[in-house]
């Protein structure tokens, strides 16, 4: 058994080699780097000219909803497969007892009590971030936001319920089996728009919703639509994953 | 411009440090999403704000909250 001292020394050497490429890639990477201002690029022109025709002013929407939407659904995919593989690990084993409440309200443990500053500021800040979150649902195609941005700040307004202590009100927003069935119908939503594309003008996820008018809210088609079905699989993915964290079964029955 | 970018990135490398240091879990996780911001600083000052959009709702609110609700139910058990 290697004494305390040697092992600390060859963690080092493993940091050292480690860091060492870390940094000597991180300096070729740099050398190499186009410069970050280059938006007179023929890449550049060409993803804003998409955009245009797309009715999309936000290019980075127009690229990840259209000319890229097929690696956004692996993204959605990978999102859909960690919140079943948690709910697959972390599930109810015989012999294991579900708590229908948290542990802090569990009888026999002082659950400490949350601060009256965290609660009021908490309380504060859940509509302005709902009202954000909406905001930003449906701005994707517009400006910044959409997709999974949109989702996970959906989850924050919940997670802030939660933090002023109004647990059951998060758990009648959040019911595990209504979002079981929202994550998996926006998920296929985005395959039978996918499919549209196929049927309708041959290429899977192409663009075959009207495009409307650039600027305008109901606009660009199924970028505004695929934006709207991701921040719904993302939010329902991420409040799953931390909902089945919450619940995990702690009390296990000893065989026998 | 560049002072900004160059102090930001810098600011990166120290706070990252920073996380690596904290010892305290739940400190921790309070600097990683410090940490997460100021990427997000970063992604904004090299003109990505949707990137850094991204990064701010997920290094600044999801991951912390997936790591604090764990580990009040990790501390649940442990009693």
């Amino acid at each position: 058994m290697s004494s305390r001292r040697t092992r600390g020394r060859r963690r080092l050497l493993v940091f050292a080699a480690g860091g060492g490429m870390l940094a000597l890639a991180f300096v070729v990477g740099l050398v190499d780097l186009a410069p970050a201002t280059s938006a007179d690029s023929d890449l550049a022109a060409a993803l804003v000219e998409l955009a245009v025709e797309q009715r999309s002013p936000n290019t980075v929407s127009g690229v990840l909803f259209d000319l890229r939407a097929t690696d956004t659904l692996g993204e959605a995919l990978a999102l859909f497969a960690a919140s079943a593989g948690l709910q697959l690990v972390l599930r109810e084993l015989p012999g294991e007892q579900r708590r229908s409440e948290p542990r802090s309200g569990a009888p026999g443990r002082e659950a400490p009590p949350t601060s009256d500053a965290v609660r009021a500021a908490a309380l504060a800040l859940v509509v302005p971030t709902a009202v954000f979150a909406v905001y930003v649902t449906f701005r994707g195609h517009l400006g910044l936001g959409g997709g999974l941005q949109a989702g996970a700040l959906a989850v924050t307004a919940l997670a802030l319920v939660f933090l002023a202590g109004r647990y059951r009100a998060q758990r009648h927003f959040a019911p595990d089996r209504q979002l079981d069935i929202l994550e998996a119908v926006s998920l296929g939503g985005y395959v039978v728009v996918g499919l549209a594309g196929l049927v309708v003008a041959g290429a899977f996820l192409a663009n075959v919703l009207p495009l409307g008018v650039l600027g305008e809210l109901v606009s660009s088609g199924t970028i505004l639509a695929l934006s709207l079905l991701v921040a719904i699989e993302a939010g329902a993915a991420v409040l799953l994953i931390v909902a089945e964290v919450q619940e995990e079964p702690l009390e296990r029955e000893e065989p026998g | 411009m560049t002072v900004a970018r160059i102090l930001a990135v810098l600011l990166v490398g120290v706070l990252g440090t920073a996380v690596v240091l904290t010892r305290d879990t739940v400190h921790q996780a309070l600097v990683f999403g410090l940490f997460g911001l100021v990427l997000a600083l970063v992604f904004l000052l090299y003109m990505a704000p949707d990137a850094a959009l991204a990064q701010v709702v997920v290094s600044g609110l999801v991951v912390p909250l997936l790591i604090f609700v764990t580990l009040a139910e990790l501390r649940g058990r442990a009693e």
